[in-house]
C-alpha cells in the first residue's frame, strides 16, 4: 500500500483547516450580515454559544410595572404538568370563576394614570350598554395568524359575548389557505404588499396589500362564506365614473348589485346593497381600476376582528404604510383596539448579540410607528411563541427566544402598550417539545387548531378579566354576560 | 473538565449526540484512524482488517451504545450456522439452518422495528382490551447489517458462495463495515467478503476520486436537502393545513428531491469513504429523475435495495407462480414492492407506498405491449412526457414517505386536489426566493449529462494532493458555515 498520497491529504487538510481557523483571532465574526465560524469540537450551534446571558436574564424593567413577573425556568416534566394544568382550566364553560388574574397579560399602568387597554374597554363598555355601533380589532400577525387563524377564534369569542357576526376582512389573493371562507381569484390580480412585490405608486391598505387588476381584463373573485353576515363593504382607493363593480350570487348567478367605484379618496368604504345570508358570491370589476384594499363581511353593530395577516413578516413592514393613511384608515374604520403579532421569523435570525439588539430595535420603531398612526386606539401586542430547530437526531427549541421576548416587552411597555406573554404562556423556552407532543402546535411554532383554541380563550379571558378591573376602576356596575 | 474528562466523554455513547457521518466528530476521529490505516504496509492484511473492525465497533457504539453486542452477536450465529451449514451432508439439515437463519434475522428485524406496529395494529381492531406499546428502542442500520447478513446465509444455501468464512473477526468486520453500516448501499457478502482477504493499494488517483464523491454527497447533504428541510419542506409536511394546495403541490416535489439529496448525499459519502480504503463499494443511485417510468425508476434509484429485493424476493417468488404466467409476474411484483414498503418502515405510509409503487409496476407490465406503440408514434414527446409523468407519480406517492401518518397523507393529498391555483407562483416565489432557487438548481443538477460529472472527476483528480486538501479544507469550513443547525440526521438511517 502507498500510503504518502493518503497521508499528504491529511497533512493539508490539516494544515489549511488550521490556517483558516487560526487566521482569525476570535471566532465568530460578522461579514456582510452573516455570522462566520471557526471550527467547534463539539458542533455546538453557534448562537447557543453567543446568546447573550445579560439580555436573557430577567431583570427589572425601567417602567414601575407591578405586573411584570419573573418567571423560573421550568423542566420538561414541569412544562407538561403547567400544560396540562392549562387544558384543564381552559375547557372550563365561561364563567365568572375563571376570569382570574393572568400573569400572562401585561397591562400597566401609564404615568398618566391611564392603562393601556382602557380606550379599547371603554369602546366594549359603550357597546353593551347602546349597541349601535360597529367597532373593529385589527390583529396583524405573521404565519401564526395568516388565513384568519386565531383571531377567527378571537372573533367568535368577542361576538358571542359582545354582538357581531361576519369574517371581517377578506383580502381578494392571498397565499394562504383561509379558514373561514373559500376564495376562487381570477388571473388578472396583481398582489402588492409591504412584505413582498412591495409599490411605491399605489397606497397599502390597513392590512399593509392592495389589489390592482389588469385594466385590459376584468378583475373577478369568487367567494364562499363560512359564517353569517349582515352588510358587506368595499374598501378601496381613487376611483372613476367607469369603474364598476358587480355582484352576482354564486349559487343563481343572478345580478345582486351593481356600483360605481367614483370616490376621489385614497380610503373609502363602500357598503354594497346585497341583502345579507347569501354565502356564494362572485364579484366582477370592470374599467379602469382603482386600487382595491379588500372585502369586509360585518355585523350592522357590535364587534368585529380583522385578520391580517402576512407570512414571513417581522412586523417592520407596518412602516410602509404611510402615516397620515393609515391614522385615516383606523379612523374610517373605526378600529378600537390594535393586536401586533410578529416575532416567529426573527427568530432563527437571533445568532448573536448584535443581532437581538438589531431586532429589540426593530420592534422598538414598529411599535411606536402603530402607535403614531393609531391615536386613541389601544394597543397589545403578543410576544414571541417557542419554536423549535432540528437538531442532532431530534428538535429543540431556538436559543435566545427568551431574549426577543424581553426585548418585545421591554419596548411595549415602555410604550405604554398591553403585552401578552405567549412563550411564557406556553410555558416558557423548550415548551414547544411539549406542545408538539402534545398535538397542540407543530415544532416549527405554528398552532394547532386545538393549540389555537386554547391561546384565543386564554387572550379572551385574560381581556375580560382586564375589562372587569377597568369597569372597578370606573365604578361601573355592568356584569360580563357570557352566552 | 481535564482532558481525561473529555476524551472520556468522547469515547462514551452519547443517545443525545450520535456520532453522525458529517459531522465533525467524525471526521477528526476519522483523520486519526485513516493517518494509521494508510500508513500500514499493504501487504498486513491481518493488521489492517484488525484496525477496520475495530474503528467499525467503535462508530457502531458511538451510534447505538450497547447495540453493538446485537450486531455481533447476529454476525456469530451467521457465521456458525453457514459453517455447519456447509459441513451439512443432507439438503434437510441445510434446509433447517437457513430456516433457523432467516427466522433469527426477520425475528430481531420484527422485534425491533415491527413489534408496536402489530401492537398498534391489534390496538386497533381490538379497542376493548388495548395492549401497552413496549419502550422498545431500534438499533440503528438494523434493516441493512439484517439484510447483510442474510445475503450471505442465503447464498451459503444456494452455494453461491461454496466456501464459508473461516474466521470470525473477518465476517463480523463484513457484517460491521463501518461505510455502510447505517444505511447502505447493501453489500453482498460474495462481494466484498473476499475483499478483506486480498491487498489494497490507494493511490492518488483514488485519494482524489474519492475526496471527490465525498465532497459531492456533502453538498447533497447539508446545502441541498438540509437547507430545503429547514426552509421548505418540514413545515410543510408538519402543519399542511397551513398551506395553499399551490404549496403542498410544490411541496410534494421538494419533499422528493430532498428525501433524494439527503440519501444520495450520504450514499456518495460512505461509497467515498470506503473507495478511500481501498473497498470499491456499489453506489445507489444513476439519476433516478430521468426515468420514463416506474421500473426504469426503481433501477436507478435505491439500487442495491431493489437488486436485493429482486435476487432474494421477486425471483423466488416469481419462479414458484411460473405456472401462473403474466399473472405470476405481476403477483410476484406486487409482493416484492408489498415487502419493500413493510422494510421501509412500521407504518401504514410506507406500506401504501410500497402498494403504489407495485400497483404502478404490475400497470406498467400489464401495459408494456400498449405503451411501446404509442411510443413509436409520440417519439421524443411520448418520452419528456413520460418522464413528466413518472416524476410527478414520485412527488406524490412520496408525500406519503414524508408524512408522520396515513391521516396527515391524506389531508395532504385532499388539499392538494382541491384546485391549485398557479397564480400564487410569484407570491410563493417572492418569499421563498432562496429555498425555491435550492430547488430549481437541485432539479436542474438531475439533468445534467453524467459526461459533466465524469470531466469535473478528471479535473479534480489532476489536482496536486496538497491543492486538493487546500479545496477540501475550504469546501468542509463553507459547508459549516450552512449549517443552520446541528448535524441533522440523514433520513433513510430511519429505515
Amino acid at each position: 500500500m502507498n500510503s504518502r498520497p493518503g497521508l499528504i491529504f491529511l497533512l493539508s487538510l490539516l494544515l489549511f483547516s488550521s490556517a483558516l481557523h487560526f487566521s482569525v483571532r476570535q471566532w465568530p465574526i460578522e461579514w456582510n450580515g452573516y455570522t462566520l465560524r471557526g471550527w467547534s469540537w463539539r458542533d455546538k450551534s453557534v448562537d447557543t454559544t453567543d446568546a447573550p446571558k445579560a439580555i436573557k436574564a430577567e431583570k427589572p424593567d425601567s417602567v414601575v410595572c407591578k405586573k411584570i413577573e419573573l418567571f423560573p425556568e421550568k423542566t420538561r416534566e414541569e412544562i407538561d404538568r403547567y400544560v396540562d394544568s392549562l387544558e384543564k382550566f381552559l375547557s372550563r364553560p365561561l364563567s365568572d370563576s375563571v376570569l382570574v388574574e393572568s400573569p400572562f397579560l401585561v397591562n400597566c399602568q401609564r404615568p398618566d394614570g391611564t392603562f393601556p387597554l382602557d380606550n379599547f374597554f371603554q369602546s366594549l363598555h359603550t357597546l353593551s350598554v347602546d349597541s349601535s355601533d360597529l367597532i373593529r380589532v385589527a390583529h396583524y400577525g405573521d404565519s401564526q395568524i395568516e388565513g384568519d387563524r386565531l383571531t377567527d377564534q378571537l372573533r367568535i369569542l368577542f361576538q358571542d359575548a359582545f354582538v357581531g357576526n361576519g369574517v371581517g376582512f377578506v383580502p381578494l389573493v392571498d397565499i394562504t389557505a383561509p379558514v373561514s371562507y373559500v376564495r376562487q381569484t381570477g388571473k388578472s390580480w396583481t398582489r402588492y404588499s409591504i412584505f413582498n412585490n412591495k409599490t411605491k405608486k399605489y397606497p397599502y391598505g390597513i392590512g399593509g396589500t392592495c389589489f390592482l387588476y389588469d385594466s385590459s381584463q376584468t378583475g373577478t373573485i369568487g367567494l364562499q362564506l363560512m359564517r353569517q353576515y349582515q352588510v358587506i363593504k368595499l374598501a378601496y382607493g381613487k376611483g372613476s365614473a367607469q369603474s364598476l363593480l358587480e355582484v352576482y350570487s354564486g349559487t343563481s348567478q343572478q345580478k345582486l348589485a351593481t356600483h360605481t367605484l367614483d370616490q376621489e379618496s385614497d380610503f373609502n368604504l363602500l357598503t354594497l346593497s346585497v341583502r345579507s345570508g347569501e354565502a356564494r358570491l362572485n364579484f366582477r370589476f370592470t374599467g379602469p381600476p382603482p386600487v382595491i384594499y379588500g372585502f369586509y363581511f360585518d355585523p350592522v353593530y357590535g364587534i368585529q376582528f380583522d385578520n391580517y395577516g402576512l407570512r414571513g413578516q417581522a412586523g417592520d413592514g407596518l412602516q410602509l404604510i404611510q402615516e397620515e393613511h393609515f391614522r385615516k384608515m383606523n379612523a374610517i374604520l373605526n378600529n378600537r383596539l390594535t393586536i401586533l403579532e410578529f416575532g416567529g421569523n426573527v427568530v432563527p435570525g437571533l445568532r448573536n448579540e448584535k443581532a437581538i439588539a438589531l431586532y429589540g430595535n426593530l420592534y422598538k420603531k414598529t411599535y411606536g410607528y402603530v402607535q403614531r398612526a393609531t391615536d386613541s386606539i389601544s394597543l397589545l401586542v403578543i410576544g414571541v411563541n417557542d419554536v423549535s430547530r432540528s437538531t442532532g437526531g431530534g428538535y429543540k427549541s431556538y436559543p435566545n427566544i427568551g431574549a426577543l421576548r424581553y426585548a418585545q416587552r421591554q419596548h411595549a411597555v415602555e410604550q405604554g402598550m398591553a403585552f401578552f406573554d405567549l412563550l411564557q404562556w406556553m410555558g416558557g423556552e423548550n415548551a414547544i417539545q411539549v406542545w408538539y407532543d402534545r398535538k397542540l402546535s407543530s415544532r416549527d411554532g405554528h398552532f394547532s387548531n386545538r393549540g389555537r383554541a386554547l391561546l384565543a380563550r386564554a387572550i379572551f379571558l385574560s381581556l375580560m378579566y382586564e375589562y372587569r378591573q377597568f369597569l372597578k376602576r370606573k365604578q361601573i356596575d355592568a356584569p360580563i354576560l357570557f352566552p | 473538565m481535564d482532558i481525561w474528562d473529555s476524551l472520556r466523554s468522547f469515547l462514551a455513547y452519547d443517545p443525545e449526540r450520535p456520532m453522525l457521518l458529517q459531522t465533525t466528530g467524525f471526521f477528526i476521529v476519522f483523520s486519526f484512524f485513516y493517518a494509521i490505516y494508510s500508513s500500514l504496509n499493504s501487504e498486513k492484511i491481518r493488521t489492517r482488517n484488525g484496525l477496520l473492525l475495530f474503528f467499525g465497533l467503535f462508530f457502531y457504539y458511538k451510534l447505538s451504545g450497547w447495540f453493538v453486542l446485537v450486531l455481533c452477536g447476529l454476525a456469530f450465529c451467521d457465521y456458525y450456522m453457514a459453517i455447519t451449514s456447509a459441513r451439512a451432508s443432507r439438503s434437510r439439515d441445510k434446509n433447517l439452518l437457513l430456516l433457523l437463519s432467516v427466522s433469527l434475522n426477520i425475528g430481531l428485524l420484527f422485534y425491533f422495528k415491527y413489534t408496536n406496529f402489530f401492537i398498534g395494529l391489534y390496538n386497533v381492531f381490538a379497542s376493548t382490551n388495548p395492549v401497552e406499546p413496549l419502550a422498545i428502542l431500534q438499533p440503528i442500520g438494523i434493516s441493512y447489517f439484517v439484510f447483510k447478513s442474510l445475503t450471505y446465509s442465503i447464498d451459503i444455501h444456494r452455494e453461491v458462495i461454496e466456501e464459508p468464512e473461516r474466521n470470525y473477526f473477518r465476517y463480523l468486520l463484513y457484517v460491521s463495515y463501518f461505510p455502510n453500516i447505517l444505511a447502505g448501499p447493501i453489500t453482498k457478502a460474495r462481494d466484498l467478503l473476499p475483499s478483506f482477504n486480498s491487498t489494497v493499494s490507494i493511490t492518488r488517483d483514488i485519494i482524489s476520486q474519492s475526496v471527490f464523491i465525498i465532497s459531492i454527497g456533502l453538498i447533497k447533504k447539508i446545502a441541498v436537502a438540509d437547507y430545503l428541510a429547514a426552509n421548505l419542506t418540514d413545515r410543510l409536511f408538519e402543519s399542511p393545513q397551513f398551506f395553499s394546495s399551490f404549496e403542498l403541490f410544490i411541496g410534494a416535489f421538494a419533499g422528493l428531491f430532498r428525501l433524494y439529496f439527503d440519501f444520495a448525499g450520504y450514499t456518495d459519502l460512505v461509497v467515498g469513504l470506503s473507495l478511500m480504503m481501498g473497498y470499491p463499494i456499489k453506489g445507489n443511485f444513476n439519476q433516478p429523475f430521468k426515468a420514463e417510468n416506474i421500473t426504469g425508476f426503481w433501477k436507478r434509484w435505491h439500487i442495491t435495495l431493489y437488486d436485493w429485493l429482486n435476487e432474494y424476493v421477486y425471483q423466488p417468488i416469481a419462479f414458484h407462480l411460473r405456472h401462473l404466467k403474466l399473472k405470476g409476474v405481476i403477483l410476484a411484483v406486487f409482493a416484492t414492492f408489498l415487502i419493500s414498503g413493510i422494510w421501509h418502515g412500521a407504518n401504514l405510509t410506507f406500506i401504501l407506498w410500497g402498494v403504489l409503487h407495485g400497483i404502478a409496476i404490475c400497470f406498467e407490465i400489464a401495459t408494456a405491449g400498449m405503451r411501446k406503440k404509442i411510443a413509436a408514434i409520440g417519439g421524443k414527446s411520448y418520452k419528456v412526457f413520460s418522464v413528466v409523468a413518472t416524476l410527478l407519480f414520485l412527488a406524490l406517492t412520496s408525500v406519503l414517505i414524508n408524512s408522520s401518518d396515513i391521516n396527515s397523507a391524506f389531508g395532504y393529498w385532499a388539499k392538494i386536489l382541491s384546485g391549485i391555483d398557479f397564480t400564487l407562483f410569484s407570491d410563493w416565489f417572492s418569499i421563498y426566493q432562496w429555498p425555491a432557487m435550492v430547488l430549481i438548481i437541485a432539479v436542474f443538477s438531475q439533468y445534467l449529462p453524467v459526461r459533466f460529472y465524469t470531466l469535473l472527476s478528471k479535473q479534480i483528480t489532476r489536482l496536486s494532493m496538497w491543492l486538493l486538501g487546500l479545496g477540501f479544507a475550504f469546501l468542509v469550513w463553507v459547508l459549516y458555515q450552512l449549517v443552520q443547525t446541528e448535524a441533522i440526521s440523514f433520513i433513510y438511517i430511519e429505515f
